[in-house]
């Protein structure tokens, strides 16, 4: 049974040479007194199955950070959460607050082993929240069961556990986690939109990719979204290309106000000052481009940044 | 890429171990099976890679472990991060014949990595991943080996007491087996920390291995994007190589390696060998790690860059940069996925003399390795006689050129001599253009030749050869392709020869 515990923390103020002892409201903390009910309820003293899904919360809120302390309660709240006859909104507060948990990593740390064998039990549930949640935590963990199952999911749609979209945004969390070749598939025969932006942003990070994005970028028929998230990469990735490739479509008069504000940032933020200084052409661009356009709009202003830059 | 389509698959992987544990020379197949640049590894993700040398270094464990094999698993302990590698490696290491005082510290190293990231291993399913109640805590297994070390647990007595008292976190039943430990050991700590817990050099420090590759035709970029050859990089002076990545997420690996050799800067510059040694740290990820992000990387970890310590990229030759160094990496597409740690000292001529990889290197052991080297005559980058010394294949070429002999003879000893001398030429890199501009003159002589005779034989072998140069030889930087490609030129040069000779033979006659 837990009992209550009281501690103090006190503070020390040197102001000029002085030691001055101050007790704050905020060095003066009280834990919460653990309620033994709630407790119980946690460790399966009372049963999960009886016990009403606003009362575990509560008993769980209450406890707060001290159920790291208490093996017994924490095994309780795993055995919550992975209980599939157990109420799915309970179970995905229950997860949430297990989440809070983990922000105390010293004290979570020997409870690891049971929280990533619950997470992993959770990535075949029937609740799909609960199931893209585990899988969402597992692969910031870099956990390489997860990555070989979100991959296996996207290689044979049959085992997929997620959409592709999710699945690819997990797998870009870790550079390492080999899904560049898997990324490139969906990349060409994409099942949605959604996917394949997901698929560019997972091989924004591969530099092998660099012709994809720069064709990207100068495809005119591509969302100006993606041709975005294609300058994005290419600068991530070959910087002098982009600037190339970004002087080139700001000077395009075929181009788009949006693209054309895109390449005119590009080069204000990560364009070479000399060579812009030297760059006549594009500066008289830049002066019609000043003088052209509403005062408004979102093209002048990048005019006028990137005037700033080499001026 | 999927399992199935990898280029060793898993099937083939296990059966492979299978058979080295079986035959004779059981650990040194299995060994070779753990060299990270096996062709077993390439394309795998990182976390298939950690799969699979779970499952090697699983076998090691049943079986007693010979010498050969110590270092790896030594390593793994050392700088690993995956709990399922961390067991395996832990229940490998009981099998040694004896505990050594030197595993006390690599063990408490692999305790402190798992009290942040423990997690359910099951050693006898592949990728060790828990299918039921039967997997154990990594941990587990890392205590048992701690209680093996016996009495050399005493070298590690203060850092046994960190982690009980310390705020890290164990599980209960971990930090009792850890108050046990403790309780058995005698007071004291007499001799901890000291060379007690050295290991053997051997493991660590390694015999240079004369690989053969030509690495003349490497090319490099410098953290502020300066061209340089492999000359101007590693001949002249000694110098001191790490290789790593700013991309690795290992912090016991590249990161650490980065700030060592930023320890060693400072150390040379205490000695005052800062100007008469060479750093160089090359980046296994050339086409992610450009010149800022190499800059970043080192200015954050305490090295500065300049002339005499360099972070290198390699732009040309990169296979024959990994065959000189027998590089210890293999990669998922262009990534790597997995990696030892590698440092080499070079003599003045570029040679390896040591090299230290997979376990911990001491800077200081370094500085003795460079002050044990041979000193160099002079530095030929500054030395009139030295440049006359390298450029000799350059000033055969144009003596044989000038032999009496005629003149089709003489552009076609040109030709060929002068493209087999050109990498000696210093500085030739920076006058490409003109050699380039060259070689289509010599190509639009022969077409013009050809052309006037309507044969075109002469023209194929030179255009073929200049194509083998220029693109899988200068450009890939592949030795077999430039030597290819100047023997097609020698021959257009032949063909076109051997058919101006009876016509002026004809001449004459006439």
């Amino acid at each position: 049974m837990p009992t209550s515990k009281t501690s103090r923390k006190a503070g020390v103020v040197r102001k000029n040479g002085s030691a001055k002892k101050t007790t704050t409201a905020a060095t003066k903390r009280t834990v919460t007194k653990k309620p033994s009910a709630a407790a119980d309820a946690l460790r399966g003293g009372t049963s999960l199955a009886k016990a009403k899904p606003e009362a575990l919360i509560q008993a769980l809120l209450q406890l707060g950070n001290a159920v790291l302390d208490d093996r017994d309660a924490f095994n309780g709240v795993m055995r919550i959460l992975g209980d599939t006859a157990a109420d799915h909104d309970l179970r995905n507060k229950v997860l949430s607050s297990v989440q809070g948990l983990t922000f105390d990593p010293v004290r979570f740390a020997p409870h690891r082993p049971a929280y990533m064998k619950t997470l992993r039990a959770l990535r075949t549930d029937a609740n799909s929240e609960l199931r893209q949640r585990a899988f969402g935590l597992l692969a910031r963990e870099n956990d390489p069961d997860t990555q070989a199952m979100l991959i296996s999911g996207l290689e044979d749609a049959g085992k997929a556990m997620l959409p592709p979209e999710k699945a690819l945004q997990l797998l870009s969390y870790d550079p390492h986690a080999g899904a560049y070749a898997v990324a490139h598939k969906i990349e060409q025969a994409p099942p949605n939109p959604l996917a394949r932006r997901e698929a560019l942003r997972v091989l924004a990070a591969d530099a092998g990719s660099v012709k994809l994005f720069e064709q990207v970028l100068g495809d005119k028929s591509e969302s100006t979204e993606v041709r975005q998230l294609a300058a994005s990469a290419l600068n991530h990735l070959a910087p002098k290309r982009m600037q190339d490739t970004a002087r080139g479509m700001a000077m395009d008069p075929t181009e788009s106000d949006e693209i054309k504000t895109l390449c005119l940032t590009a080069l204000a933020n990560f364009g070479d000052p000399e060579v812009l200084a030297q760059d006549t052409e594009l500066q008289a661009q830049v002066e019609r481009y000043q003088g052209d356009a509403d005062d408004a709009s979102s093209l002048k202003l990048a005019a006028a940044n990137l005037k700033q830059r080499y001026t | 890429m999927d399992a199935a389509e990898l280029p060793w698959t898993q099937a083939h992987f296990c059966a492979e171990v299978a058979s080295a544990a079986s035959g004779t020379s059981r650990t040194r197949h299995l060994v070779l099976l753990l060299q990270e640049e096996h062709p077993a590894y390439a394309q795998c993700s990182s976390a298939e890679v950690s799969r699979r040398r779970g499952w090697v270094l699983v076998e090691l464990g049943n079986m007693p472990l010979e010498s050969e094999a110590v270092p790896l698993v030594l390593e793994e302990l050392e700088t690993g991060l995956v709990p399922y590698l961390l067991a395996a490696a832990a229940r490998a290491l009981r099998q040694a014949e004896t505990p050594l005082p030197g595993f006390a510290p690599v063990v408490l190293r692999a305790l402190e990595t798992l009290a942040r990231r423990d997690d359910l291993v099951d050693l006898g399913v592949w990728g060790g991943m828990a299918q039921d109640d039967s997997a154990r805590p990594a941990l587990d297994e890392v205590f048992q080996t701690l209680r093996w070390l016996g009495p050399h647990m005493r070298w590690i007595r203060t850092g046994l007491i960190v982690l009980d008292q310390g705020p890290t976190a164990l599980a209960t039943e971990h930090r009792l087996a850890l108050q046990d430990v403790l309780r058995g050991l005698p007071d004291g700590s007499a001799g901890e920390g000291a060379s007690c817990c050295d290991l053997p050099l051997p493991w660590r420090r390694h015999v240079p291995v004369v690989s053969g590759a030509h690495v003349d035709m490497v090319r490099f970029e410098d953290q502020d994007g300066a061209p340089l050859s492999w000359r101007e990089c590693f001949v002249g002076q000694p110098t001191v190589v790490a290789f790593f990545y700013t991309r690795c997420d290992n912090e016991q690996k590249c990161s650490l390696t980065i700030t060592k050799v930023a320890q060693l800067q400072r150390l040379l510059q205490a000695a005052g060998l800062e100007q008469t040694v060479h750093i160089a740290a090359i980046t296994y990820d050339p086409d992610f790690d450009l010149p800022p992000r190499l800059r970043g990387y080192a200015s954050s970890r305490g090295l500065i860059p300049g002339l005499q310590c360099r972070l290198l990229r390699a732009t040309q030759g990169r296979e024959a940069l990994q065959r000189f160094f027998a590089s210890g990496v293999n990669f998922v597409g262009s990534l790597v996925n997995r990696h030892r740690i590698e440092v080499f000292v070079l003599d003045a001529e570029g040679r390896i003399a040591a090299s230290y990889q997979r376990l911990g290197w001491d800077p200081k052991q370094v500085v003795l390795d460079l002050r044990a080297l041979p000193r160099p005559e002079a530095d030929p980058r500054v030395n009139p006689a030295g440049t006359v010394v390298r450029s000799t294949p350059v000033l055969w070429a144009f003596l044989l050129a000038l032999l009496p002999k005629c003149p089709i003879c003489g552009a076609a000893y040109l030709s060929v001599t002068g493209l087999a001398a050109l990498p000696h030429l210093p500085g030739w890199l920076s006058a490409w253009p003109a050699f380039a501009l060259l070689l289509l003159t010599n190509l639009a002589a022969i077409g013009w030749a050809d052309r006037r005779k309507r044969r075109w034989a002469s023209l194929v072998w030179s255009v073929f050869g200049t194509a083998l140069i220029v693109g899988a030889g200068l450009a890939l930087g592949q030795d077999s392709a430039i030597w290819l490609g100047i023997a097609c030129m020698a021959i257009g040069s032949a063909v076109a020869v051997l058919r101006a000779s009876p016509r002026k033979a004809s001449t004459r006659q006439v």
